[in-house]
């Protein structure tokens, strides 16, 4: 009784980690799965087709399928958290944005020399996040073992190189909307607090009242 | 200068995941969701400059302190 309590148990898992594999695989990834999917499909055939709970050779049957079914939820698992990890690396450039407004109010030309120096530190950061995204990736390939030259590989790739634009759009625009409501009239308005990023002069010069620095419409 | 900044984002990878060359500067500059932003903001900047140029307004009616020369009007 115990025997098949076993058996029964392990069959169970066995069931649970393939249907997960064939259920979370996206259409991008299944291609490259595909062999490893076959085989699969072919270690489990017998117990399907011609294995009976008082055949010999059970217990061979589920150590066999229960190794091959593993190393694949191993692998999937992998790329999975792989391309979760990029995610990770990529969520850190929309998490604080390239212009930081500080709590004082500077000389233009101060606003511009911090705001440079801290982008240059930023992009130092972005650089090694984008390092490590490399990484992920070579190490999705040195596990998955692909043929580089195969459509499906291609398109793997295509997919993980589509994620990075989208890391790196969503970087932009969160600085973008960052800046954009900084620099808006009725948001400084409604948060009376907020220090001026800048000042600008009203001078007289040459006849003529001028924006210290220059703005659009500087002259009158 | 800053939006540039912004934009820098896309050269910041060591290299591209397709190829051994190059950035994503290309597919970044046609990135349709940030056309929006960038209307975005230059709308904010131009409203400022408005603002900007209603408040010299206000002044327009004494100009003539310091158009006119003092001693060709008196």
């Amino acid at each position: 009784m115990n025997t098949y309590r076993l058996w029964t148990g392990r069959l169970d898992l066995i069931v649970e980690m393939y249907n997960k594999i064939i259920e979370t695989l996206l259409p991008v990834e299944k291609p490259l799965m595909m062999e490893r999917i076959q085989k699969m499909n072919k270690a489990l055939q017998s117990g399907i087709d011609t294995l009976k709970w008082n055949s010999d050779n059970i217990d061979p049957f589920i150590n066999q399928a229960m190794g091959i079914v593993q190393d694949v939820d191993e692998l999937v698992k992998k790329m999975k958290s792989n391309v979760e990890k990029m995610k990770t690396e990529m969520n850190h450039w929309s998490e604080t944005p390239l212009f930081v407004r500080r709590n004082k109010t500077q000389p233009p030309e101060d606003v511009e020399s911090l705001h440079t120096a801290s982008v240059v530190a930023r992009f130092d950061l972005i650089k090694s996040q984008g390092k490590e995204i490399h990484k992920l990736m070579k190490d999705t390939t040195d596990n998955v073992r692909p043929n580089k030259q195969s459509r499906e590989w291609k398109n793997y790739v295509d997919y993980v190189n589509g994620l990075v634009i989208d890391g790196i759009t969503n970087g932009i625009d969160s600085s973008m909307t960052y800046l954009a409501e900084q620099i808006s009239y009725s948001y400084n308005v409604n948060n009376p607090l907020l220090q001026p990023i800048f000042d600008i002069k009203v001078a007289l010069s040459d006849r003529k009242v001028q924006f210290e620095p220059s703005i659009g419409c500087n002259e009158r | 200068m800053i939006q540039g900044h912004f934009i820098s984002l896309a050269i910041q990878m060591p290299q591209r995941l397709d190829s051994p060359t190059g950035d994503y500067l290309v597919e970044i500059r046609d990135q349709f969701q940030l056309f929006g932003k960038i209307q975005r903001i230059t709308n904010n900047l131009n409203e400022i400059e408005q603002r900007a140029s209603e408040f010299l307004d206000q002044y327009s009616d004494i100009a003539f302190l310091w158009e006119q020369d003092l001693e060709t009007s008196f």
